[in-house]
């Protein structure tokens, strides 16, 4: 049976379901809206090549770049292209690969009942020969060459590179020329037959559409299908040293401006629920009074021709792996690297201000109620947050009840010098 | 979408209600025709006036202000619309809905947002020399940046060179040189013939009180000129033959760019069926292009057009191999001829037409969306009601997508590749 939760100051309602398949669905609807967006999500992403396949007892290695090329063919069928049959109905869909999650989407403002079959039906119908697999490899070779060319995204993985020995997070998520050369349908096959089961996936749905008919329809379109029983799939990660593996790491290639990022690397992830949405939110507020444009930092930085507004931070955690990021475009990457790692010994010794941290909240909330204009962030981070044993809309009693000893506690924690790591990208003989 | 516009003191002011988001978004646009020789001055001037007003005299004010404003966001922009030239300053506060107390946050974001336009950080009557040296360095390091991202920096090389004697060849930031050169009192007389001269619009989309909004403008938001300079359009440019350009750089994937021609634009009869037969093209996967030059011949990971309404433009690109370069452009040349021929069946036309509105009711369904349509329709001196956009481009036809196609004419092609590679 389907629960309802209505949250009161959000002015939202959620919706969940979980069907006797094992499928999580979730509902929020959004009547004012034109568009339903949908997201049909499994928890599987490039991180999980090690695992005991379905119905076998041996674990594997699979080659590098196989859930994001799995995505990839998923739009192909029998029939052709699932492309086609969305568009026939007026739906754009699409489909992501991130380091823990596969999702396949659509957006439409009309028969949303139609798409939400057709998203279930091509994701849980697997399709695959050889001679497609290897025609999909000289797409998705452009793919990872157009990235081989992008500076930020080779200043991002290569620092991950820096703070990673082992842990796959460090690859790219499309893999490598070599890698997917390797990749078979039968590969494909058995990564499908083991991460998309219903009971490892969430079905999200945001838009001005009828509950209950949405349910019946859903119900009934499962309820035609047969699984095999749930069973929780084995996944291995290779033991992860506490510490980054090369502090200081410089590449060269031809840019306009250096660009240098500096990470601090979680040294005890594994952080689930609550403990992981007060990890997150504490360590975002934290690199916002301390590196937020208004901030001391940013402010100096800018004035001083060291940064300009390309600079950014971030933090991102999932279960097996978490880090911060802060960096951008700059013609002095050593000099801001000193400048930043300054500012958090400061922060090792010195208190917060109780003003800034009033404020850095404030900013918060107010940004979040803003996401929540948007159907598609609230059906991709309400996945992730599920994904993780989070509730999207518990944010505001969080940030609500975040003090400032705690946000104090995190970042000491957090950003220690000897987690840290810097990558500069830069031209050569610059 | 429910909008009214009235004249505030010469600026047109559009009210823009819904209770769809939990936000009230605030933009703030003065265009004028895009210049040579203005372009540079105009996009530094947007840069600093971001950077200190009378009440707010620095950076760091304004975004204490803004965070104690329940976070509100703001950003400066600046585009280029067709040959007009916009300097955009956005807003977006927590809606009054959503604020504790019944506060309200309509007074203070509105005083605010015409102070960066009206009464900027001026010490001196001129506006701060370490602002002017701040703002010009981070936009030299904005326009070097450029190159850093193949795709984006291949669209510029592609129109530099296409319209190397058109305004629309300009970047909107202006060049290097340009920007270089300025002087604080350029800015200063850049600033002062904004007054003069520019169109302002003013866009409130939200759920808010507009007597409230009305009476805190009239008092607020100084006399301006109400000199409507819509830019003198050139006449649509016929190809005399098609110029190839090529560029190299230390680059893997070859990024090949096609400049075409098509005399139709916004406010024309058949702009819609050239929407429509731009989305056959290259709009959607669907596409002719995605079809062609992805799936069938493994060719490319993107690969799709765009069409340029302000402008006339089709631009279509792919990235792809360097030896895959001439295959590639013959494909693309080809599915062009074909859309030209009618070799595309009305399914095609149908989908096209049912994803087009699709995007278009989409686009409705966000605060940005909403004002840039409205937008984009004020300066092309064209406003159709939401549902006449709509049903436009449901009436289009097979023939008519054909006669728009047969419009459409190569002019330029643009290589970005490797040093090494033939």
């Amino acid at each position: 049976m389907a629960e309802e939760t209505v949250y009161d100051f959000l002015q939202e309602t959620l919706i969940h379901e979980q069907l006797d398949n094992g499928l999580s669905v979730f509902i929020v609807p959004k009547p004012k809206f034109n568009k339903t967006y949908a997201t049909f999500t499994t928890n599987y992403g490039s991180v999980d090549n090690h695992f005991v396949p379905l119905g076998k007892d041996e674990a594997r290695q699979v080659p590098d770049g196989i859930a994001h090329f799995l995505e990839h063919k998923m739009f192909e069928d029998e029939e052709g292209d699932v492309f086609q049959v969305f568009g026939e109905n007026g739906a754009q869909a699409n489909a992501f690969t991130s380091f823990t999650r596969t999702a396949y989407l659509f957006s439409s403002t009309e028969n949303a009942m139609t798409h939400i079959e057709t998203l279930l039906n091509f994701v849980q119908h697997p399709y695959f020969t050889e001679e497609s697999v290897e025609k999909e490899k000289g797409i998705i070779n452009q793919e990872i060459r157009m990235y081989d060319d992008n500076p930020d995204w080779q200043l991002f993985f290569g620092l991950l590179r820096s703070m990673y020995e082992q842990h796959p997070v460090k690859v790219d998520i499309a893999g490598t020329t070599d890698s997917i050369d390797e990749i078979t349908k039968d590969d494909l096959y058995e990564c499908y037959k083991t991460f998309y089961h219903p009971s490892q996936m969430a079905l999200v749905i945001s838009g001005p559409v009828d509950t209950e008919e949405v349910l019946g329809l859903i119900r009934n379109n499962q309820a035609e299908k047969t699984f095999a029983p749930p069973e929780d799939v084995q996944r291995f990660y290779p033991e992860e040293p506490a510490a980054p593996v090369e502090p200081h790491k410089v590449t060269e290639m031809s840019v306009a401006t250096p660009k240098c990022l500096i990470g601090f690397k979680e040294k005890d992830p594994g952080r689930q629920g609550e403990a992981l949405l007060r990890r997150e939110a504490s360590l975002q507020i934290a690199l916002d009074m301390l590196f937020g444009p208004g901030s001391e930092a940013y402010e100096a930085l800018y004035e001083e021709g060291i940064i300009d507004d390309s600079f950014s931070t971030d933090y991102t955690a999932e279960k097996t792996f978490g880090f911060s990021v802060l960096g951008g475009d700059t013609k002095h990457p050593e000099t801001l690297k000193d400048r930043v790692f300054k500012v958090f010994e400061t922060m090792q010794q010195k208190d917060f201000d109780a003003d800034a941290f009033e404020r850095a909240k404030k900013k918060k909330i107010g940004r979040f109620l803003k996401q929540l204009n948007s159907p598609e962030f609230i059906a991709n981070q309400y996945t992730r947050y599920q994904f993780n044993e989070m509730d999207l809309f518990q944010t505001l009693p969080v940030l609500e009840s975040l003090t400032l000893e705690d946000v104090t506690e995190a970042a000491r924690d957090h950003f220690e010098q000897k987690q840290a790591a810097v990558h500069i990208v830069q031209r050569e003989g610059s | 979408m429910n909008e009214r516009t009235e004249m505030m003191n010469g600026m047109n002011v559009h009210y823009v209600q819904t209770d769809k988001f939990k936000t009230t978004t605030f933009v703030l646009h003065a265009r004028a025709p895009l210049y040579k020789e203005t372009a540079a001055a105009r996009a530094l001037l947007a840069n600093i006036l971001k950077s200190g007003t009378e009440s707010h005299p620095g950076r760091k004010e304004i975004r204490q202000f803004l965070d104690d404003l329940y976070g509100a966001s703001f950003q400066s922009e600046v585009t280029k619309k067709g040959e007009e030239h916009v300097m955009s300053f956005r807003m977006e506060t927590a809606a009054d809905a959503f604020i504790a107390e019944g506060g309200s946050v309509l007074n203070e974001a509105l005083t605010f947002l015409t102070e960066v336009m009206f009464a900027p950080y001026m010490p001196e009557d001129n506006f701060s020399q370490d602002i002017f040296e701040t703002e010009k360095a981070s936009l030299l390091q904005k326009i070097e940046g450029i190159e850093d991202d193949k795709i984006r920096y291949a669209n510029v090389r592609l129109l530099e060179e296409m319209c190397a004697d058109e305004p629309f060849g300009l970047h909107p930031f202006g060049g290097m040189k340009q920007v270089e050169n300025l002087t604080r009192d350029d800015v200063l007389a850049a600033y002062k013939d904004m007054l003069q001269s520019n169109q302002f619009d003013l866009y409130i989309v939200g759920s808010f009180h507009e007597e409230t909004a009305a009476k805190h403008l009239a008092a607020n938001v100084p006399a301006v000129s109400e000199a409507a300079s819509a830019a003198e359009r050139p006449q649509p440019v016929t190809p005399a033959s098609i110029r190839e350009v090529v560029d190299e750089k230390d680059v893997q994937q070859a990024k090949l760019h096609l400049g075409f021609r098509i005399p139709v634009k916004v406010e024309d009869e058949l702009y819609p069926a050239a929407v429509i037969a731009n989305g056959i093209f290259g709009g959607f996967p669907h596409s002719k292009l995605f079809i062609n030059v992805r799936e069938k011949a493994s060719l490319a990971y993107y690969a799709a057009s765009r069409y340029e309404g302000h402008k006339g433009l089709v631009l279509a690109m792919a990235g792809v191999n360097p030896s895959d370069l001439q295959e590639a452009r013959n494909i693309i040349e080809d599915q062009l001829h074909q859309l030209q021929n009618g070799e595309f069946s009305e399914e095609d036309v149908e989908q096209t037409k049912l994803l087009t509105m699709n995007q278009l009711r989409e686009q409705a369904d966000s605060p940005r969306g909403m004002s840039e349509m409205l937008y984009n329709g004020e300066v092309a001196g064209f406003k159709p009601g939401f549902e006449e956009r709509i049903a436009a481009f449901q009436a289009v036809t097979k023939e008519e997508v054909t006669n728009a196609a047969n419009e459409i004419e190569l002019d330029t092609v643009y290589i970005l590749k490797g040093k090494e590679a033939d």
